[in-house]
This record gives structure tokens, C-alpha cells and sequence, in this order.
């Protein structure tokens, strides 16, 4: 499904290029369930940006579904992206003018589905991750996990096949966390596959496989 | 497996712009698929056909499509755009209001100018219809001395004659003065009362009541009345045929009433209550004079030119006209050819109807005319306030849109394109205007009245029932949205997620430079503002209190009756009885009264004796005038009763008159001179007076005695002031029988001189205060993002110590700064503009420095003013809070 070649990254001041990736070379199956791991600032969530298309690399080269992403354009990417590809961030970053059921249906409008379709998309996944009776509520009355739950919920609403996670956990106690993690391992049984970064070694046991990254090498 | 075979190419684009599916690749894959199928069963020719039915059973559904999702967006977006105004009260109300009170004021402004471009445009054929006006030149130095809006009276019936082929109708229209009409026992003295030509009615097509225009002045004594009129003398009733008495001293005269015609609209140079027909006033001038008489100048001339004629065809036949008629008009009154051309010095203009009322300023004007500058300026600040507002608006959405980022990041990473974030921005501000265009409408209304009493007009603001108004309405919603809502629509939705959603940077903060600009022009304007109220009330206080050479004070101004010439000496006794009476003048002017006419001058010794060769004004008097106004006479003596001749040879000329004539004060006295008809010599040199507006320079004037003259100034002691004038009125009551007490004082008629600046004065400074009060709403908002912006860099330095005041200048500084700056753009903005309106005046107060620095400083202690509420409650907050919040 991923396949990355001597994918680099670099930002370049006056004079100094400074290197957050360099030289990686990733191959993700569909199905599988990785975890990237690092201490702060050795780029897994680069790495995982431009996984999801929203950062370009540098160099290298990216095939998603043997497809060329290095080479599209914008456009397709946003395509492309919309189709296979859901986030969810440490920071839950629910708009906070869209009650819980507004948040879910937006990228649904993105993607012009036709109201009756929306409203049972919507209606399933309220149901299936038990949010029904906080639908009307708006993110600030939820707490951390809920929304984080919500978060989720709209990442998994436009049933991606890929869902990239960006240190889930982070902003939770550790019983909402775990709620979170399970979600995510049922969501891979049933066949999404998931790449989230993390610090926790206890929430990586959740995937098949672990990347560890260093300042920006794979270490092996 | 069947081949596959490719979509030719327009066919593959048109699908692709109907296509509208989350998944566009799969379902054209489909159409691929079927397209070759019907391609290797059926051929080329079918399956091109299919695909073309294909495309038009799409085009439905594509519509249906778009217009559901424009539609649903549209509503997703004003629920959101709710949401957020909701939620952030201070900045919504800020945003709102102020849109508001840009909007009200661009609304009032432009109704204003509606109002001032419509004149006389109701008029069928306006485009067709001139005006006559008549120059006349020195011939010294072919410098204008006179430009008069009327004509003499056989112009009118000379160019009907000369030039048929090109005019269709031309009439003539002359003012009556002091005209009472009496009806049974009442009595009403008329103001707009004018003689006219049938033909006049043949020009103007005005709407006929009662009667029809046909022959309605054609006969003599006939009348026809407005509306208002009608009511006034008649009731509701049919009055075509009843009688009206014309009063003329105590000779009556009857009238018939042939029509009655609708109330003239507000919006026409010539607004007049009740027309009689010419013909009644042929015999009482005599039909000699109409068709000789071309120093008489009072005659209001409008031509109807025929259709398919060109102005300028009649407009270059004009000097030949004037030059065969004033030819021989000379030659007959003094038996010999002119010297020179008559159309040298002498031009007649034509004016086109429509043009007449911002366009035209000459003396003998009927009534005071706008003016396109103002037009202009008053576009200018409507335009101005609603950049201020529009400004707020992109200051305040760009410093909250740090705040945003969030929003738009996650919308981008949920698959929204920036088209559709700049769509949901531009709704935002559309939705923002047109709440405030509403609120704005709602202002209008209130306001309108008070505006309309203001600049003495009566304009109606219908929504719904002009749809100029509408139109334009809709017009001001959409560029207010879209001017307001570009610069953060297209800055937001620029913003690369990842960067947003990554770290705790701001965007907004690298916008702040263009805040800067913004914040700079606001105030600019403002101050520009400031600066021409500042000038506009000095120059009105310099008019007000320049000392004009005479005493204007207690000087009240009557008409005078024929009974009172029939024995001047006791009639001013009889007033000498009341104390509060001190002195009495008959003059046919009073300072404040345009100096319209004059007879010709000529000199009669010296180098080169014979006519002068420019102006000088005639004021026609009693002996008892420069008392009353106390002139000083300079040199020799003012005319007096002792001599008997002094009553027609006796002439006072002003300083200007002597400069000009080449004489000096110890010379002209007793020089001989000829002045119209009369021969005499110049008694005396009176100091030069500002007896016109101070628009105009002191031009040569002289006085002389006129027994029979028609305006009377009393000079009235200070004190009781009420009972002198009950006294005047009873005496006025025994004189002029009929008419009522209509009196003045003189102060007010130079008041009323002024009265447009004045207007202008009070328009600048209620705008003015808008737009301030619109910039402040702005900096407000911006000093309390910027306060919330700084909230840990201040709750650091707090800690480290700081006191609340070194906090408040941290703040503050920023923008005392900006309106320093401000004023350096505003200054020479000002500074030429003020400059060119104090051209427009003769004289002039100065330009000073001090109400620039005043209004710097006005400027300055508003924005401290405004910013200090945010910097101060931002400087006392508790640090911890503070940082704790970050």
C-alpha cells in the first residue's frame, strides 16, 4: 500500500539545510498496524505528514497503491487524500463552531455525499462508537476522551483505508487512552490499516510493527 | 476480455466536468468500460452517439447538483458564520455596527447626490430645453464684469425670428415682486409668482389638474396654479374659471384662473407656486419695451430646440445675432455705429436645462444652486467612511485569524479545497454585510428626517419601491461583503495546514504589517476630517466677524410701500417719534444684495475722456444711507439735502472706483462725471465696503439719489427691541395695507450669504464624527487582540516587575506611532484640498498651523483614549492567570 524510497526532508535556510528525514525507505501493507516511534524532534510526525499528503518530501520517492504521489499534482493529492485517507491528531482539533454531529458530517460534505446517505454515514458511526446521546453537544462540553473519540469517529467516517495517527493518547489519562488504543486495534481487525506515531511503549505493543526513527534515520 | 477503447478527448472533458462523485475515477472507469462495449458491438458512430446522450441525461442532474450544493453550503456556512458572531459578541458587535454606520452614511450620501444629479430631469425633452444666460466683458482687459442668468426681453422674440429651423419654442419668464392676491377678504402676498409665455407651457410639460395647458396663458389675466395654491384659495374645488384679485398699491386688477397644475417636485432650479400669463404685463411696459429694451436684463429665457438640432448649431449663430441686433439697437438709440463689435464684450450662453442646477452660479440666479463639488467631496467621504468600516472589518478578521487557523487547518485535512474556504469566508462577510445593510436601513430611516431638514430637501428612501435604490442597495451589500471579506478569505485559506496544526505559531502575526496600513489610512482620512472641520469654522468665523466697513448690527429691513415715497420727511418723522428708532435709509440695495446693476460710466476730463471701460456697480439711495450703515466718507462729502442739485448731479464712488479710475482721493473730489443718464460730479469718496459676500472682491461702486426705491433699513437701538418692532409693524400695518409684516434683520440676510458653507461645515463635522467613531470601533477591537495576543508576553514581564504604567506604554506605543504617521500622510492631503476651498472665497482666513497641530492632537488623545480601556485591563490582570492561560 506505502511505499517509500530514500524519502528525505529537508528545510533550507540562507546557507544551512537542515535535515528533519533523511534517507527513508518504508513498505506498509495493507492491514498492518504500525507504530513510529522516536524521541522528540527525530521526524515522525514529518514522516507521517507526508504519508498523509499533507507535507511533500524533499527528495525520494512515494507510491501510495503503486501510484506516484511524489509526482501528482495538488490537486490530486487533496483527491487522493480525501479518498484513502483519514487524521487523527493529539490535539482531537475538532472545529469548535460544529456541534459533535456537524464534526462528523463535514467531511462528508467535502466529498458531496448526498444528504440521505449522510445522515445514515453519520447516524451509523454515532451509534457504533456510542456517541449518539452527545450528538447535539458542542466539542468544549466533552471531555479530552470523548473528543478524541469524536476525532476518531471522523476519521473512520468515510471508511478510510489508511488511517494516520498522530500521537492519540498524548492529551489523555491513561484509562481513555487505552479506551482510544482498543478502538483503534478493532478498527485494524476489521481490515483499516493504521500508522500512529507515539512515546509510549505500551501503546506500540497495540501494532504488528514498530519503526524507530533518529534524528531523522531509520534505526534498524 | 474486450478491448479497451479510449473516450476521444471533448467528450472525456465534458464528462469530466459534469461528473460529480466521490469517486470520479471508478465511476468513469465504468464509463470506459461501456463505451468500449457499445464501440465493438455497434461501431464508432453509436457509441458516440451514446456517450452524447449520456452527457445530456447528466447535464440535469449536474444543475440539480450544483445548485443543491451551492445552496447547502451557503446555509452550512451562515450557521456557522452565526455560530461564530454569537460567540465572539464584542467583536461581531464592533464588525457589525460599524459596517452599519459606514453603510447609513454612504446610504445618505448617495441619496443626497441621487437627489442633486435628478434636477429638472422629470421634465419630458429635458435634453432639448436651454437656458439663456447673458456675459458681458470689460473691454479693457476682456475680464467678465457681469454674468447674468436672465436676458433682456426681445431676445426671446428676435431668435424665434431669426432662427425658426432650429428652435421649436422659446419663452420668456419674469419674476413679480411683492405680489398680493386677494380672494374675497383674504389676502396673500405670493413669492413665486411669475409672468410666463404660453409657449412656456409648450416647453415644460406639466401635468394638468384642472383646465388644460392650451391656451392657458394666452390671453391676458389669466393664472395657473399649483396644486398647493389651488387648495390654499380654494379648497378642494375645480377652480378653472373662478377670480383672483391682483393687488398693484391700491389698484385692483381681476384674474381668471385657467388651470390648475400639479405641485412641482423639490428637485428643479425653478420651483414656482403660480404662473400669469406674459400678456397681462405687454401694456403696462408697453410693447416697445419688449422689443427694445436690452439694458433690462430680467427676463428668464428657455429655449425649446426641435428635434435632431444640435446646441451648438444655435450656440455659433449667437454672436452674429447679438452683433446684427446690438448694432442696430446702437445705432437707433444713439444714432451712430458702435466702436466696436458688440460681440466682443457682450456673449450670450446657453445653458442646458439639466446642467443648471450644479453647474451654474451667475448672478440673478432664482434660487441658490448646488454645486457639482460637493457633489464630488460628499461622494468622496461617503466613499472614504465605508473604507473605514471595510478596513475594521479586514483589521479585525485578520488579527483574529490566528484564532481561526485551527478551523481551517482541520477543514483542509478533511478534504476541503481552498475555493471552498474562500467561499465560506466571502459568505461570512456577505452574511456580516448584509446584517449590517439591514441595521443600515433601519438607521436610514430614523435618520432621514433629521437629513432631510438638515440639507433642506425631501428625499424618500423606499427599499422596495425605487429600484435604483434596491438595486443599489444589493450593489453596496456586495461590495462591502466582498471588499471587507477578500483580504482574510484569500490570506485564511492560504494557510498550509500542517504548519498550523503542528505548532502554536500564529499566522496572523505576519499580517500585522498590512494592519499597520490599514490602520495608518483610517486614520488619515479621520484626520483629513478633523482638519477641513477645523478650517471650514474658522473661515465661517472669519466670515461671520470680519469687519465689513459698516455696522450691520440692529439694522432691520423692510419693503417699502408707494405711500411712504408720497411724503418721505414725515413718514421717516412719524418713525423718529419711537426712541428705538435711530435711523432710516430707502435703497434699492442693501449690503448683502448682489451689486447687479449699472448704467455705464464716462469720464469727462483728463487724458482720454469718454466711457469706462469697466464696471461700476450703481447703489441707489436717500441721502440718509451712509448714516444708517455708518460709511465713512474719506474725501469731500456724502449728498445732501442742502443742495438741490446734489439729488441728480451728485455722485459718491467708492475707494475702489477712484483706484481704478486712475484718480487719487484729493483729485476726485469735484472731478466731473457722467454716469448713465445723469451728468453731475463726483462729491465725495466713500471707504471701501464688503457689500457683497466675501466671495466676491470689492468692486468699483457708486451712489446715487433715487427718491422712489423699494427696501427700507432701519437702524433700531439695542434695547427693546420687541416693542420698536410692534411699533414697526403698526406703522407698516398703515402703509402697506393687506400685506403681512415681513421684516429682517441684516445680520441674518449675510448669515444667510453663507448659508451653503455653513451646510457644508455641518455635513464635514457630522461625518467627520462618524468615521471617527467608525476608526475607533476598529482600534478598539485591534488594541484588545493585540492585548490578548501579548497576554503572556505581559504576565512575563509583569513577574519580572514591570509596573502597570510601563505596561500601558508598551501597548500604547504601537499605535501612537501609527497616527503619528497618520498625520504626515492626512496633512498635505488637507492642506491642498482646504487650500482650494479657501480659493472659492475672495477672502479668506488663513491656513494656520495651529488646527493641524489641534487636530494631530485630537487625533491622538481619541486612539489613546480608545486603546487605553484594552491596555490598562490587560496591564492590571494578575500575571499568573495570564501565563497559566497560555
Amino acid at each position: 500500500m506505502i511505499k517509500m524510497n530514500g524519502i528525505e526532508k529537508y528545510y533550507k535556510n540562507k546557507l544551512v539545510k537542515t535535515y528533519v528525514l533523511r534517507n527513508i525507505d518504508v513498505d506498509i501493507e495493507e492491514g498492518e498496524f504500525v507504530s513510529i516511534m522516536g524521541p522528540s524532534g527525530s521526524g515522525k510526525s514529518t514522516l507521517l505528514h507526508i504519508m498523509g499528503m499533507l507535507d511533500s518530501p524533499s527528495g525520494g520517492e512515494y507510491f501510495f497503491y503503486d501510484e506516484p504521489v511524489h509526482r501528482f499534482s495538488e490537486r490530486k493529492l487533496s483527491d487522493l487524500h480525501k479518498q484513502y485517507i483519514g487524521f487523527v491528531f493529539q490535539q482531537y482539533h475538532l472545529i469548535d463552531e460544529l456541534t459533535v454531529y456537524e464534526n462528523l458530517e463535514t467531511p462528508l460534505l467535502y466529498q458531496k455525499v448526498k444528504s440521505k446517505e449522510r445522515k445514515g454515514m453519520v447516524a451509523d458511526i454515532l451509534d457504533r462508537f456510542n456517541i449518539v446521546a452527545k450528538q447535539d453537544l458542542f466539542p468544549n462540553q466533552l471531555s479530552g476522551g470523548h473528543q478524541q473519540l469524536v476525532a476518531v469517529a471522523r476519521a473512520v467516517i468515510t471508511s478510510p483505508k489508511l488511517i494516520l495517527a498522530d500521537e492519540p493518547t498524548g492529551n489523555l489519562h491513561s484509562s481513555q487512552g487505552k479506551e482510544i488504543m482498543e478502538l483503534l486495534k478493532q478498527l485494524n481487525d476489521d481490515g483499516t490499516t493504521i500508522v500512529q506515531v507515539t512515546h509510549s511503549e505500551e501503546n506500540a505493543k497495540y501494532a504488528n510493527r514498530t519503526i524507530n526513527l533518529m534524528d531523522g534515520w531509520i534505526e534498524q | 476480455m474486450s478491448r479497451v477503447i479510449k473516450i476521444p478527448f471533448l467528450e472525456k472533458s465534458v464528462l469530466r466536468f459534469l461528473i460529480n462523485h466521490n469517486h470520479p475515477d471508478s465511476l468513469f472507469g465504468d464509463f470506459v468500460e461501456m463505451y468500449s462495449d457499445v464501440y465493438l458491438n455497434n461501431g464508432l458512430i453509436a457509441a458516440r452517439f451514446w456517450l452524447w446522450a449520456q452527457i445530456f441525461m447528466a447535464i440535469p442532474t449536474f444543475f440539480h447538483n450544483s445548485i443543491y450544493w451551492s445552496f447547502f453550503m451557503i446555509s452550512n456556512y451562515i450557521k456557522i458564520a452565526i455560530r461564530n458572531l454569537i460567540r465572539h459578541k464584542a467583536y461581531s458587535f464592533i464588525n457589525i455596527f460599524g459596517l452599519a454606520l459606514g453603510i447609513t452614511v454612504c446610504i445618505l450620501i448617495l441619496l443626497f447626490v441621487k437627489d442633486e444629479l435628478s434636477y429638472d430631469k422629470f421634465y419630458e425633452n429635458n435634453d432639448r430645453i436651454y437656458r439663456l444666460s447673458r456675459e458681458w466683458l470689460n473691454s479693457s482687459n476682456k475680464e467678465t464684469s457681469l454674468h447674468l442668468a436672465r436676458v433682456a426681453p426681445p431676445i426671446a422674440p428676435l431668435l424665434k425670428n431669426d432662427y425658426p429651423h432650429l428652435i421649436e419654442e422659446i419663452t420668456r419668464v419674469r419674476a413679480d415682486y411683492q405680489t398680493l392676491l386677494k380672494i374675497d377678504d383674504r389676502a396673500f402676498e405670493e413669492e413665486h409668482f411669475y409672468w410666463a409665455d404660453q409657449s412656456y407651457l409648450n416647453i415644460f410639460k406639466h401635468n394638468f389638474i384642472y383646465g388644460e395647458a392650451e391656451g392657458a396663458l394666452s390671453e391676458p389675466a389669466s393664472l395657473v396654479l399649483t396644486r398647493k395654491i389651488a387648495v390654499k384659495y380654494f379648497g378642494n374645488m375645480n377652480p378653472v374659471g373662478k377670480t383672483i384679485i391682483y393687488q398693484d398699491g391700491s389698484d385692483e386688477f381681476e384674474f381668471k384662473v385657467t388651470g390648475v397644475i400639479e405641485d412641482l417636485p423639490a428637485n428643479t432650479h425653478f420651483p414656482f407656486d403660480i404662473l400669469g400669463s406674459f400678456k397681462t404685463i405687454i401694456p403696462i411696459f408697453g410693447e416697445e419695451f419688449f422689443m427694445t429694451n436690452w439694458g433690462s436684463n430680467n427676463f428668464l429665457t428657455y429655449i425649446l430646440l426641435k428635434e435632431s438640432i444640435q446646441a451648438s448649431q444655435l450656440r455659433n449663430e449667437l454672436p452674429k445675432f447679438l452683433d446684427k441686433h446690438l448694432t442696430a439697437a446702437f445705432q437707433s438709440f444713439f444714432g451712430k455705429l458702435p466702436d466696436n463689435k458688440p460681440s466682443e464684450t457682450n456673449i450670450l450662453h446657453m445653458q442646458k436645462l439639466t446642467d443648471i442646477h450644479l453647474h451654474s452660479h451667475l448672478s440673478s440666479e432664482i434660487q441658490v444652486n448646488g454645486d457639482i463639488n460637493n457633489v464630488y467631496v460628499f461622494t468622496i467621504i461617503a466613499f472614504f467612511t465605508l473604507l473605514i468600516a471595510c478596513i475594521n472589518f479586514m483589521n479585525l478578521a485578520t488579527a483574529r485569524s490566528s484564532k481561526r487557523a485551527r478551523e481551517i487547518g482541520m477543514r483542509k485535512v478533511l478534504g476541503a479545497e481552498r475555493t471552498q474556504l474562500i467561499y465560506q469566508f466571502l459568505g461570512e462577510s456577505l452574511f456580516i454585510s448584509f446584517i449590517a445593510t439591514m441595521l443600515a436601513i433601519v438607521f436610514v430611516l430614523i435618520v432621514l428626517p433629521y437629513f432631510n431638514s438638515f440639507v433642506e430637501k425631501e428625499m424618500v428612501f423606499s427599499v422596495f419601491g425605487d429600484p435604483l435604490i434596491g438595486l443599489g442597495l444589493i450593489a453596496l451589500l456586495f461590495l462591502v461583503g466582498i471588499i471587507s471579506g477578500s483580504y482574510p478569505a484569500f490570506l485564511l485559506s492560504g494557510f498550509i495546514p500542517l504548519k498550523i496544526l503542528k505548532g502554536n505559531n500564529s499566522p496572523g502575526s505576519n499580517t500585522s504589517i498590512l494592519r499597520k496600513v490599514l490602520v495608518v489610512s483610517q486614520f488619515a482620512v479621520s484626520i483629513v476630517l478633523i482638519v477641513c472641520v477645523g478650517v471650514v469654522t474658522s473661515q465661517m468665523d472669519y466670515l461671520k466677524n470680519k469687519k465689513l466697513g459698516f455696522n450691520k448690527d440692529q439694522i432691520v429691513i423692510l419693503p417699502a410701500a408707494p405711500t411712504m415715497f408720497e411724503n418721505q420727511e414725515s413718514f421717516k418723522n412719524r418713525l423718529f417719534n419711537n426712541v428705538g428708532v435711530k435711523n432710516i435709509s430707502f435703497s434699492k440695495l442693501i449690503p448683502s444684495d448682489k451689486l447687479l446693476n449699472s448704467w455705464g460710466g464716462r469720464t469727462v476730463d483728463g487724458e482720454n475722456p469718454g466711457p469706462v471701460n469697466f464696471r461700476i456697480a450703481v447703489v441707489e439711495m436717500d441721502y440718509d444711507f451712509f448714516d444708517t450703515y455708518e460709511m465713512e466718507i474719506i474725501a469731500g462729502r456724502k449728498q445732501s439735502m442742502e443742495f438741490a442739485t446734489d439729488s441728480l448731479e451728485a455722485f459718491v464712488i467708492n475707494e475702489e472706483a477712484v483706484k481704478q479710475l486712475g484718480w487719487t482721493l484729493d483729485n476726485a473730489v469735484n472731478r466731473p462725471f457722467e454716469y448713465g443718464n445723469r451728468k453731475g460730479k463726483v462729491v465725495g469718496v466713500v471707504e471701501d465696503v464688503y457689500f457683497e459676500s466675501l466671495h466676491n472682491k470689492i468692486s468699483p461702486q457708486i451712489y446715487v439719489i433715487q427718491p422712489r426705491v423699494y427696501k427700507v433699513s432701519v437702524k433700531i437701538s439695542g434695547e427693546n427691541v420687541t416693542a420698536t418692532l410692534e411699533f414697526l409693524k403698526n406703522i407698516w400695518a398703515e402703509y402697506r395695507r393687506d400685506y403681512p409684516f415681513i421684516y429682517s434683520f441684516l445680520d441674518e440676510e449675510f448669515n444667510e450669504l453663507y448659508k451653503s458653507e455653513q451646510r457644508l461645515g455641518n455635513i464635514f463635522q457630522y461625518f467627520s464624527l462618524l468615521a471617527i467613531i467608525i476608526a475607533c470601533l476598529g482600534l478598539f477591537g485591534l488594541a484588545s487582540f493585540i492585548a490578548e495576543q501579548k497576554t503572556k508576553e505581559i504576565g512575563i514581564r509583569k513577574t519580572l516587575g514591570a509596573s502597570v504604567g510601563s505596561i500601558v506604554y508598551i501597548l500604547s506605543l504601537d499605535f501612537v506611532k501609527l497616527v503619528l504617521i497618520a498625520n504626515i500622510i492626512a496633512w498635505p492631503i488637507a492642506y491642498f484640498a482646504m487650500g482650494k476651498w479657501l480659493g472659492t472665497f475672495a477672502y479668506a482666513a488663513e491656513l494656520s498651523v495651529f488646527t493641524f497641530v489641534i487636530s494631530a492632537v485630537i487625533a491622538l488623545a481619541i486612539a489613546l483614549f480608545t486603546i487605553s480601556f484594552q491596555s490598562v485591563k490587560a496591564a492590571i490582570t494578575n500575571p499568573i492567570d495570564s501565563i497559566k492561560y497560555e
